[in-house]
């Protein structure tokens, strides 16, 4: 067995995912009823909810997500709309008056300052004892409301995440997407069961009025902020459930650029969010603190590892494999690709089991299959470019 | 408090390790197979080399020369790739099975001494080339890639037999004797050693 630095490194490293791909696989199965487990309230509750809606340049777009607010199944004397045109140079602002006939209906308009500032200015304009934040390119689906109110089951519960799905799924880059949304639906539901929800998603997620009151508004330099602010909740140490069928469709991006441009503005925000909350990687933090945070920085670690052997062995490969014989395809198998082999086939089966939970979505095996293997390679190249971008300290943009 | 589920991490723990273990496992099992393949591989070479010796034994007049060198040339031609095998399986995957290896160089002393003596039978015009290295002199594997490089060229007229002199295999210790070898990276050319030659039109002169 070949024993050098690089392969010990190696074995290192494909422990590392095996463990983390075992340990959500022994949640879920530990807690399988638990997942699929309706949240149930003692007593009828029907809070007055605003919901907050920053737009910029949405004119095509913002009117989809308030009718679906209108006509979403929630008492219209207990809603309140607000828009906030962040200074838009389209007709967003005069396309959203439009719906302020209606009485719990209101669209303000400032001058333009980032999303974050813009969600605080509708905060501060609202009245509701539970805030709901959107995406102007979002909408939710008609029982998403109903659906999503019983997660504050007890007053520990300070937010509630969304199943956002994809609303654009027509070429090859949307469809990938579209799996991704739906994987990240279920990944979110797991980090339910040990408290270690990291984000509430833009599109769609709800928090009790008392998170902005005791701990601030959003982050106005922060170009992740719905990351930040679960960070932030998670600090305090309340806690935040995701729903899985409280859904919301949100547009991806359509291009390959466009993707990249999108997650390397989700990696930046994410390693500065990671350094902010640096100290939470701490037992009091629970399992938050013990496993979810080290492994995911650990897992970006093994992502470089993996490159930089990769990188060693293109230039460095002593010898090519001879030519055709009996032994010879055997002769290129070694300990470390039948690993490579256990973890390729767990990370299909999981991914399959994943979208077992969510049977309604239609989506094909082969995307699945798609996406597994082209994650893998893509999400090195975000974290390559993502350093690259922070290497020559190009500066953070929304 | 917040909850740490101690108990989850460990279970994890155990199950990973064990998934390890067996894929581990199942890669020396796999790697022992190999070995074993290789070894029958050598059997086989060796069979065929012990048919030939037998029939030159029997009647070395010149009408069987045709028969002598086809064969020589079949057999020869398994003989490198299984060399190659086994540097592979050295160099990259740091299996290293010494009692093959010795096997392996028998084999390479007995196919060199019978091409020497079919040569001197039958006038053939290839050359006989022996080469003594030792694993990690950048020397060796500089010359190792150049002869790779004159048999490319020449192909059956350049018989090449590589000796590893660092591993204590009689036959090797012989031949160095019989040609007065002392260093490595070396080269014996029809019987002629050289210590010298680097190029392959050095090497390509040298041959007959």
């Amino acid at each position: 067995m070949d024993l050098s630095a690089i392969r010990i490194l190696e074995y290192a490293i494909f422990f590392l995912v095996l463990y983390v791909s075992v340990f959500y696989i022994l949640l879920s199965i530990s807690k399988r009823d638990e997942i699929l487990r309706n949240p149930r309230q003692k007593k009828e509750w029907v809070p007055k909810i605003s919901f907050i809606i920053p737009a910029y340049n949405e004119e095509k777009n913002i009117g989809k997500c308030m009718e679906s607010l209108i006509e979403a199944d929630y008492p219209d004397e207990k809603k309140e709309i607000i828009v906030i045109d962040d200074g838009s140079t389209d007709g967003t602002f005069e396309t959203a008056k439009q719906y302020e006939i209606r009485p719990f209906v209101k669209v303000y308009r400032k001058e333009n300052g980032g999303k974050a500032l813009a969600l605080n200015y509708g905060i501060d304009r609202s009245h509701g004892e539970i805030i709901t934040t959107l995406d102007s390119d979002s909408y939710i689906d008609k029982k998403a409301i109903k659906k999503m109110l019983p997660h504050f089951e007890d007053d520990s519960i300070y937010a509630v995440a969304s199943a956002v799905k994809v609303s654009n799924k027509d070429n090859f880059i949307e469809k990938l997407q579209e799996v991704e949304y739906v994987y990240t639906i279920f990944t979110r539901k797991m980090l339910v069961l040990i408290e270690s929800v990291y984000v509430t998603p833009g599109p769609f997620s709800m928090f009790r009025r008392v998170v902005f009151e005791k701990l601030g508004g959003f982050d106005p330099d922060n170009i992740l902020e719905d990351q930040e602010i679960a960070m932030r909740i998670q600090s305090n140490n309340y806690k935040i459930r995701s729903s899985m069928d409280a859904v919301a469709y949100t547009k991806v991006p359509a291009t390959f650029m466009g993707l990249i441009k999108q997650r390397i503005r989700w990696h930046r925000g994410g390693l500065r969010n990671a350094l902010k909350y640096l100290n939470m990687m701490h037992p009091r933090y629970g399992d938050f603190g013990v496993i979810v945070m080290p492994l995911s920085l650990l897992g970006v670690a093994a992502l470089f590892g993996v490159m930089l052997i990769s990188i060693y062995r293109f230039f460095y490969s002593p010898l090519e494999l001879p030519g055709i014989s009996i032994s010879n395809i055997l002769l290129g198998v070694t300990p470390i690709h039948i690993l490579g082999a256990i973890i390729l086939l767990i990370t299909f089966w999981w991914a399959f089991y994943c979208m077992g939970f969510l049977r309604e979505e239609e989506i094909k095996a082969t995307y699945i299959i798609a996406f597994v293997l082209s994650y893998t390679c893509l999400i090195t190249l975000f974290w390559i470019l993502t350093f690259a971008k922070e290497l020559t300290l190009s500066k953070l943009k929304w | 408090m917040r909850k740490i589920s101690l108990n989850l991490y460990f279970s994890a723990f155990i199950v990973s390790l064990i998934i390890f273990m067996l894929g581990i496992y199942a890669g020396i099992k796999i790697e022992q197979k190999t070995q074993d393949l290789l070894m029958q591989e050598l059997l086989g070479i060796e069979q065929r080399t012990a048919n030939l010796e037998l029939l030159f034994t029997l009647d070395d007049s010149k009408d069987f020369c045709p028969v002598f060198e086809d064969e020589l040339n079949s057999v020869d031609e398994k003989t490198m790739l299984l060399g190659k095998e086994l540097e592979y399986n050295e160099e990259v995957k740091k299996v290293k099975d010494v009692e093959l290896k010795r096997r392996y160089f028998v084999l390479e002393a007995e196919s060199y001494l019978l091409a020497l003596k079919i040569k001197k039978m039958c006038d053939a015009n290839y050359s006989l080339i022996l080469f003594f290295y030792k694993p990690d002199c950048p020397e060796c594997i500089d010359l190792g890639n150049t002869l790779t490089k004159v048999k490319e060229e020449k192909k059956d007229l350049a018989r090449i037999y590589s000796f590893d002199v660092s591993l204590e295999s009689k036959v090797v210790e012989a031949l160095l004797r019989k040609y007065g070898v002392v260093s490595a990276p070396s080269l014996v050319i029809d019987e002629t050693g050289f210590s010298n030659l680097k190029k392959k039109e050095e090497i390509i002169n040298e041959m007959k």
